[in-house]
């Protein structure tokens, strides 16, 4: 019995942790910088606008872009 | 947010910095804000899309995307320290020369290009007569391609000033191609007809007060009265809606 109930509590407890992270990242980002992580990918990013960005003078996606560095600044007004 | 407004202003039109609000804020009041803060009055873009996802759990974050497309950076800014602003300036400066892996058949050909010349570029690649020269030439058009069109698209939404500056350099950059030379004539005639007069004129006021303003108290109530007189003077002109929104902005109750 104790054998067989331990991987179920295991797994309860990762689920609950998978959870709780899903949730996490799905909130808005908070202001405070926590742990933070950096990334670079290989390929050329694409990506077009939805709706033009403010300032865009007819700036529609990145590709717009190419052959100038483009720098994102993620900010939060809160 | 006061580094990235800073590297915007360095580098001009080398540089392109996109603003991503992430935190679902109003777009009036982070619109507000920016202006509030000082941060607007350059040409970086605001938006709420994230063109990329971010990687971290909080803000800011921070990326750089290199000439080719890729991300070369991404993280907590604090973390990259100087590295940031040294990798900016390497793709600065490697967006003013030959891309990597150019053949050195085509290497000054694109240097003709980079300094603005394009009639010249395409021509030594028709001159050349190979299949990267061919490549390099689609290259050139589609880049100018997308000038004209934004050209276009400034003119359609009455940023005028922008567009005069926009097709003054095209003109000379595509002079002697008679293609490009006919397609930014188009535009230049549709710029110059009499009945945008007013959209040039009331660009013109509204451009030259933002230089001045936004680096001062955009909101005090003596420019707010300045940018009104420049919408009644142009009524009916898309500066005047432009106007409107920043006067509207200006009523923005802030709480910090």
């Amino acid at each position: 019995m104790k054998s067989s109930l331990k991987p179920s509590l295991t797994f309860v407890a990762l689920a609950g942790t998978l959870l709780l992270a899903s949730a996490s990242t799905a909130t808005s980002l908070e202001p405070a910088a926590s742990a933070p992580s950096s990334a670079t990918s290989a390929a050329p990013v694409e990506y077009k606008f939805r709706e033009a960005p403010v300032n865009s003078l007819g700036i529609q996606n990145l590709a717009d872009l190419r052959g100038k560095p483009v720098v994102i600044d993620f900010w939060g007004r809160n | 947010m006061p580094a990235s407004t800073k590297l915007q202003e360095q580098y001009g039109d080398d540089v392109q910095v996109i603003f991503v609000e992430c935190q679902n804020t109003a777009k009036d009041e982070w619109e507000a804000f920016a202006w509030y803060k000082k941060w607007m009055g350059n040409a970086a873009l605001w938006t709420v899309e994230r063109p990329i996802d971010t990687v971290g759990k909080g803000l800011p974050e921070t990326a750089l995307i290199g000439i080719d497309g890729s991300v070369i950076m991404q993280g907590y800014p604090g973390d990259f320290g100087k590295k940031f602003d040294e990798a900016v300036a390497t793709e600065v400066k490697k967006s003013k020369q030959a891309p990597a892996g150019t053949p050195k058949a085509l290497e000054k050909t694109w240097q003709t290009f980079l300094k603005g010349d394009v009639a010249a570029a395409i021509a030594e690649c028709d001159k050349l007569a190979s299949d990267d020269a061919g490549k390099a030439k689609d290259e050139f058009i589609a880049r100018t391609s997308a000038r004209i069109a934004r050209a276009k698209w400034m003119i359609e939404n009455g940023f005028m000033s922008a567009a005069e500056k926009s097709l003054g350099a095209l003109e000379k950059s595509v002079k002697g191609n008679a293609e490009l030379a006919g397609k930014v004539a188009e535009q230049k005639s549709r710029f110059d007809t009499a009945e945008l007069n007013d959209e040039r004129e009331a660009d013109k006021a509204f451009s030259a007060f933002v230089a001045t303003c936004a680096k001062e108290k955009p909101f005090e109530p003596g420019n707010v009265k300045k940018a009104e007189s420049i919408a009644n003077k142009f009524k009916s002109t898309k500066t005047a809606q432009r106007i409107e929104r920043f006067v509207a902005l200006s009523k923005i109750k802030l709480e910090k």
